[in-house]
């Protein structure tokens, strides 16, 4: 149960942010190329 | 006691030839407030995190681990809940639009979002941040004397005023610039401490299998997220009230300020990656620390002194003099910036824009510094003649900044039909309710003795969470945000907003889009 709830204090979040990360860096090169 | 001594005043002179260096920088008053808006991610987001955690995180929150055990790991989940969304959602968007306002405080980017009759946002914002802002600076040099009488046997009195001394010398000298670039050299150094103490503690422990043992033998409860009794309705309460804690980083002033400084929008996803990874570490550092203090050390008159009290228990005596200047820096990481930005509200947002817009710039750079010294000496006034469980002080102040702001920056940035009166109504109803609230526990009381599955089960708990059951946040926060809502409904929106918004949103990457 303390494993579990420990990985949910980390894992959603570091995934959304990773995700972000990846999209918005990939979107705003396009962004500045046009 | 020599090697703590020298690595000290290292430590210091660091800090004082930052501000130094940092004074030759601030030629106006949008570099004393936001470094001219030239910021990197590394800067912004160690700043951010350093200038948000505080004190509050080595003493305190070390301090509820030891106390409560796997129920803290509740404010973990909570910060990265807060610190993921304010990054991830609210950061690009809020950055246009100060970009668009051309605003250099939180109270510049409202009254420009939403009109300035009256300059009733500018008095509102400057009256929250001057109450709460005085109490959390006074609980950070109230943890400052904590920490020297902990770590080095300073009387309590002298090590607040010796913090006191330092951070007023190069928040004046350097205003923002020497903040930001202090909180980096702060926000390492308590990475580091985090990392290395709960390391150290798990290798005397002998592992996380041991801890564990150690831990149920103390007390089986420090094990249950719940703590005593399970998954009751008083323990959901005051685990929502712990996870509330993050909803502060969705737009306290302390915080948001620097991303009005970060360079461009570019700068954003590398700074959400290094913010979020800080925030996991460091959460769960002060935590670990705390549990592997109960198992190792005996008994504490304080709890706020587990980490002093384990790192002279663990480390050489080297490392424990740098162990005193992580703490130091956690706390006057925050001191400084809140002081920055009280300074701002008074000499920007009510001496310049309010009752003498003819001042000249070079005044205003001189004001602001008097004004950080004063304000710095209210603090210490205060510091010095309460001595108090720092952890629920600033978790005071923090709700209170928090309740009174954040509802507002969070509907600005996504809800055109936000008013300015709804605006108005929702930031006196965020600051009104977290003083009654604290001012009222027996609130709580009421309802445990209606509802007895609601009391307190352990008297030193008890005695402890008391007035934060229902931790001040929750109702502030939420009952800001109804009347934000419902406020705007029956007034009419400003004429700019929609283009404003929709603007905004095409020059920004969401995470749906």
């Amino acid at each position: 149960m303390l494993t579990l709830f420990v990985l949910a204090c980390i894992v959603p979040y570091v995934l959304v942010t990773g995700f972000f990360y990846v999209k918005a860096t990939k979107r705003l090169d396009e962004m500045e190329r046009k | 006691m020599v090697y703590k001594v020298v690595i000290l005043v290292l430590y210091l002179l660091a800090l004082a030839a930052i501000g130094v260096i940092a004074s030759r920088k601030v030629t106006d008053i949008g570099d004393y407030f936001v470094a001219g808006k030239k910021l990197g991610y590394w800067l912004v987001s160690f700043s951010s995190r350093a200038t948000g955690e505080s004190g509050w995180l080595l003493l305190g929150l070390t301090g509820m681990g030891y106390l409560v055990g796997a129920q803290s790991l509740w404010i973990v989940m909570g910060e990265m809940f807060g610190v993921t969304v304010c990054w991830v959602v609210m950061t690009q968007r809020f950055k246009k639009l100060t970009d668009r306002y051309d605003s250099i405080t939180i109270p510049d980017y409202l009254e420009s979002r939403f009109g300035n009759v009256g300059h009733a946002l500018r008095i509102i914002s400057a009256v929250v941040l001057a109450v709460f802002v005085t109490a959390y600076v006074s609980a950070q040099f109230n943890a400052a004397g904590k920490a020297f009488e902990g770590f080095m046997g300073i009387p309590y009195q002298w090590g607040v005023v010796l913090g006191l001394v330092v951070v007023a010398f190069y928040s004046v000298a350097g205003g923002f610039v020497a903040v930001a670039w202090s909180d980096l050299l702060q926000g390492v150094l308590m990475l580091v401490g985090l990392v290395v103490v709960p390391i150290a503690g798990l290798i005397a422990v002998g592992g996380f299998d041991d801890l564990s043992a150690g831990m149920a033998k103390a007390d089986p409860n420090l094990l249950s997220i719940w703590g005593e009794g399970g998954a009751t309705a008083r323990n959901m309460v005051a685990a929502l009230g712990s996870f509330a804690i993050g909803w502060a980083y969705l737009g306290s002033p302390q915080l948001f300020v620097r991303f009005i400084s970060i360079r461009d929008t570019r700068e954003i996803p590398r700074g959400a990656l290094v913010a979020v990874t800080y925030t996991g570490l460091i959460g769960f550092g002060a935590v670990l620390t705390g549990m592997c203090g109960r198992v190792l050390l005996d008994k504490l008159a304080d709890h706020e002194q587990v980490l002093p009290m384990l790192s002279e228990h663990l480390l050489p005596t080297v490392a424990v003099g740098f162990l005193v200047a992580i703490v130091l820096a956690a706390i006057m990481s925050t001191a400084d910036s809140l002081l920055v930005l009280a300074a701002s509200a008074l000499v920007r947002d009510l001496w310049q824009k309010v009752l003498k817009p003819e001042t000249p710039d070079s005044a205003l750079t001189s004001a602001s510094r008097v004004v950080t010294i004063l304000l710095s000496l209210f603090a210490l006034a205060f510091a010095l003649t309460e001595s108090r469980v720092i952890f629920f002080f600033v978790l005071f102040a923090w709700a209170g900044i928090g309740s009174a702001f954040c509802p507002v920056i969070i509907l600005s940035l996504f809800w055109k039909g936000l008013t300015r009166t709804g605006a108005i109504a929702a930031m006196v109803t965020g600051f009104a309710v977290t003083i009654a609230w604290k001012l009222m526990p027996p609130a709580w009381l009421g309802v445990s003795f209606l509802i007895p599955s609601l009391a307190p089960p352990n008297k030193a708990v008890a005695d402890l969470v008391a007035a934060d059951l229902v931790y001040e946040m929750l109702p502030a926060f939420i009952g800001a945000f109804i009347v934000a809502i419902v406020v705007s409904l029956f007034t009419k929106p400003p004429e700019n907003a929609e283009a404003d918004l929709e603007a905004t949103k095409a020059e920004v990457v969401d995470l749906w889009s």
